[in-house]
């Protein structure tokens, strides 16, 4: 992990954050080659930062033994990839160092995983995902948006991407991304890791693609109509609120400061949290 | 069998929030319990004795549900008054949102209770063109069903004699159904739905959504907020100088105070009664012409917000702004209670779905939302003498508030709440119900703030005559003179302030005081102590080491801030 963003230079011009984040690379990039070098070091930091993380996250998404999964940013010390391979996945792990990709393969070839792991040189951006079953995103990689747009788009139906977010105070150093991102092309699941406080597991399901104009309901235009095609995990009123796949709801309105979305289900108005507007998905009913 | 005949039967009512249960059970008990145009207005139960043909009954009003899923406290009391074996369960339903209230039905004929089914709020349905066949519903579903109009009475009594008819007839339990879906409520819902003529896009609807609308509900919110504001001071001031003060500062205490000293020769007795702090001229006055006349003019204007349906609307408008507090748009709701009194809004929050959102309204309303009484008192301590130190206070509450919500979230455990709530149909409040509303909140400070003013005054009478307040006034010193700038006698709004609020402010008032020191007074009691019976209800609704905490902090507080204020009122006043 690190080296997107420890080779982008232009992140540190464009977001504040990026000098903190390519500090912050630096230190990671430091902390996977002493873990290259000492065996008994990983063994121990593997424990403490990634099992039980990796173990949150396959249940989460639902990953099972035998799938096909693609770790995007693995880095020189490839943990995830490594915990991955542990629970039978079988891994591709690609970073765009060459350094690191280089150090990757040797780790694996000590631990005899080579089998199980394959370690490739390559980006998120125009990586092929239509090859695995779920796609796990470093933290540090960038530029965040277009990679998840890539894996998104190229992943198939049912797919899983599994993005690492930031929560509490790290993210004065990292850019979090919104539940938002992808929900047109996705279902897209939060929750809270209990291994490490500060990270959020987000799980996007790659949807059909029969539905190609589906927005999220803080997209449409005031006064828009459209069927609910997914309401995402929520709140326990939405179903007796009328927010249900199948419904036809219209927007009415957007509040300012980030407040609630103001939509209508057949006749009865409802105030909707910007949060939770945007984890529902409709298709635009056009004519209006 | 006979034992169990001769108990009282028991009926509980069951419904989705808003649907007007609470309008039905006032009207079939002939109580007045509290109603309004939001949901969660009713956070308890309340208890009424039904008369019918056969036997007399009990009615229970519970709050509102949308589903057997409590969403708060004040659902879970729903639930659990289910889970207490009533002799029949009135699932009320309202006919402009028929399929969600129908899931509702159909997970209580899960139970295995008697059921009995009402359609209410058929008249709005019927404006927007949508008839319910209540008949179709019954055969469907196997549930007597009536359908009503609680606002104008329409149906009350066909319900009241199925009611009979339904309490006095065997109970067979239903055939075993299904767990319900959604799908079967939709599909219900479709099959009893009738048409009734053409639906309009009433002006009503049209002004709701407007309201609603960042423009031009924002700029109408500012304006409404301002008008309510002047209607309350200004309706207030009213009142007071033409009604109040005239009846009892010129009719009522001359005559009283002539009475006694007629009566009684000089002593204690008649000091305590007419002294300095006497009962019968300061227990009267201050109560009766000095904070009754903006509790008549804030529930005036209170009222008429909750039943147009337009709190609601604030709290959507709102809801960005109060999402930095950690709170959603309901949350609205038992703020502005709390400009009244504290002790409806620490009970209002049970309608919120977290309790973190409870716990962060409880702070605000603890700390730095003044009730009415104490309101009142700012205005006839503050109006006449410094218009400027009036509007000080003012903005020094709400700056405090925001404070107080900003930490509050950021401090307490647990997640931010997510908004979702439904915003009831603008409607025109209804004379006869405004002029009820009023009445009971009249009445209730009329039978429990007034004695406790009176229990105050005539307590700090005693202490006076007896020298004692000297001696404390003495012993606090090194506070409110040196630290406070005050004048030894402000150990007594110390002392009463504890009881009600507005006595922290009232003695204020006859002690000559400058602007600046008025200002100090003024912050200090608004920070001060909530009266001892929020501190009660707090160690109730929550636990009794926060209400210990609310005690300790708001006098530490209040004390602290006000000195800091002293030194800095002259600067500017």
């Amino acid at each position: 992990m690190g080296r997107h963003r420890r080779r982008r230079g232009r992140c540190a011009a464009a977001d504040p954050r990026g000098y903190l984040g390519q500090v912050l690379g630096r230190g990671a990039l430091a902390v996977e080659r002493a873990n290259c070098r000492w065996p008994r070091l990983s063994r121990r930091y593997g424990r403490m930062f990634y099992e039980r993380l990796v173990q949150e996250e396959v249940e989460l998404a639902g990953v099972k033994a035998g799938d096909r999964v693609l770790h995007v940013g693995c880095g020189a010390f490839p943990f995830t990839t490594l915990a991955l391979a542990e629970r039978g996945c079988v891994v591709v792990g690609i970073d765009r160092d060459e350094q690191a990709v280089a150090a990757a393969r040797r780790v694996v070839s000590q631990k005899g995983l080579d089998g199980h792991v394959e370690i490739r040189h390559g980006t998120g951006e125009s990586v092929d995902c239509a090859d695995f079953n779920a796609v796990w995103v470093s933290l540090h990689v960038t530029p965040r948006d277009e990679v998840i747009h890539n894996c998104l788009t190229s992943l198939r139906p049912k797919g899983k991407l599994v993005l690492r977010n930031v929560a509490g105070p790290l993210k004065l150093l990292y850019n979090a991304t919104s539940p938002a991102a992808g929900a047109t092309q996705a279902h897209v699941r939060t929750a809270r890791s209990q291994a490490r406080s500060n990270l959020v597991t987000m799980v996007a399901e790659k949807l059909p693609s029969t539905d190609k104009q589906r927005v999220v309901l803080s997209g449409l235009a005031a006064g828009c109509r459209g069927t609910i095609a997914a309401t995402g995990n929520g709140h326990p009123l939405l179903e007796p609120l009328g927010i249900r796949p199948g419904r036809q709801i219209c927007l009415r309105c957007i509040q300012k400061l980030g407040g609630s979305v103001v939509a209508d289900l057949d006749g009865r108005r409802v105030a909707i949290d910007r949060q939770l507007a945007e984890q529902i998905v409709v298709n635009p009913v056009s004519g209006d | 069998m006979s034992a169990e005949r001769s108990r009282t039967k028991r009926v509980v009512m069951i419904g989705p929030p808003n649907v007007g249960k609470s309008v039905i059970f006032n009207r079939l008990t002939r109580m007045n319990v509290g109603v309004a145009n939001y949901p969660g207005s009713t956070v308890e139960f309340s208890e009424g004795a039904l008369r019918l043909a056969d036997s007399p009954v009990k009615l229970i009003d519970a709050p509102g549900i949308y589903t057997l899923q409590p969403a708060s406290e004040a659902e879970s009391v729903a639930v659990a008054l289910l889970e207490d074996a009533p002799d029949l369960v009135l699932c009320v339903l309202d006919a402009t949102n028929l399929e969600s209230s129908l899931y509702l039905l159909l997970q209580l004929m899960g139970l295995g209770l008697p059921l009995m089914a009402c359609i209410n709020r058929t008249d709005l349905a019927e404006e927007r063109g949508l008839a319910v066949d209540h008949e179709y519903l019954a055969r469907q579903l196997g549930v007597p069903t009536v359908a009503t109009r609680a606002v104008t009475g329409q149906g009350l009594e066909e319900l009241r004699s199925r009611l009979n008819g339904a309490l006095s007839s065997e109970f067979s339990p239903p055939a075993v159904r299904p767990a319900p879906s959604w799908a079967e409520a939709e599909r219900l819902t479709q099959q009893a739905r009738r048409s009734a003529g053409r639906s309009e896009d009433t002006l009503r609807d049209r002004l709701g959504d407007a309201l609603i609308r960042p423009w031009p509900g924002l700029p109408a919110a500012v304006l409404i907020v301002v008008l309510v504001f002047g209607f309350v001071i200004g309706v207030g001031m009213g009142l007071r100088r033409w009604v109040l003060l005239p009846f009892f500062g010129e009719l009522i205490i001359p005559q009283l105070v002539n009475l006694v000293q007629a009566l009684l020769e000089p002593g204690l007795g008649r000091e305590v009664l007419v002294g300095e702090y006497g009962l019968l001229t300061k227990g009267i006055e201050w109560p009766f012409t000095l904070v009754f006349p903006y509790v008549l003019s804030f529930y005036a204007a209170l009222s008429v917000l909750e039943d147009s349906g337009y709190m609601a609307r604030l709290g959507a408008l709102l809801d960005g702004l109060l999402k930095r507090m950690g709170l959603s748009g309901t949350a609205v709701m038992p703020i502005f209670l709390g400009y009244g009194c504290g002790i409806p809004a620490l009970m209002a929050t049970r309608a919120l779905s977290s309790h973190k959102q409870r716990l962060t309204v409880c702070a605000m309303v603890c700390l730095s939302v003044p009730c009415i009484s104490q309101t009142g008192a700012f205005v006839s301590l503050l109006a006449e003498r410094s218009v400027g130190a009036l509007a000080g206070v003012a903005m020094v509450s709400i700056l405090a508030m925001l404070t107080t919500g900003v930490l509050a979230s950021r401090l307490l455990p647990g997640r931010p709440s997510t908004t979702l709530m439904e915003i009831p149909e603008l409607l025109l409040p209804r004379a006869d119900v405004l002029g009820k509303k009023v009445w009971a909140r009249a009445r209730h400070y009329l039978a429990d703030g007034v004695p406790a003013v009176m229990a105050g005054v005539a307590f700090a009478a005693l202490l006076y005559e007896t020298g004692a307040m000297e001696a404390v006034g003495r012993a606090l010193s090194p506070v409110i003179t040196r630290w406070l700038l005050l004048p030894e006698e402000a150990a007594v709004p110390l002392l009463l302030g504890v009881f009600r609020r507005e006595l922290a402010v009232l003695p204020l008032m006859d002690m000559a005081l400058s602007p600046s020191q008025l200002f100090t007074g003024a912050i200090v009691a608004l920070f001060y102590v909530p009266c001892i019976a929020m501190v009660a209800l707090v160690a109730r609704e929550f636990h009794i080491r926060l209400a210990i905490v609310v005690l300790v902090f708001t006098t530490v507080f209040a004390l602290f801030v006000g000195g800091l204020f002293a030194r800095l009122g002259p600067l500017v006043l």
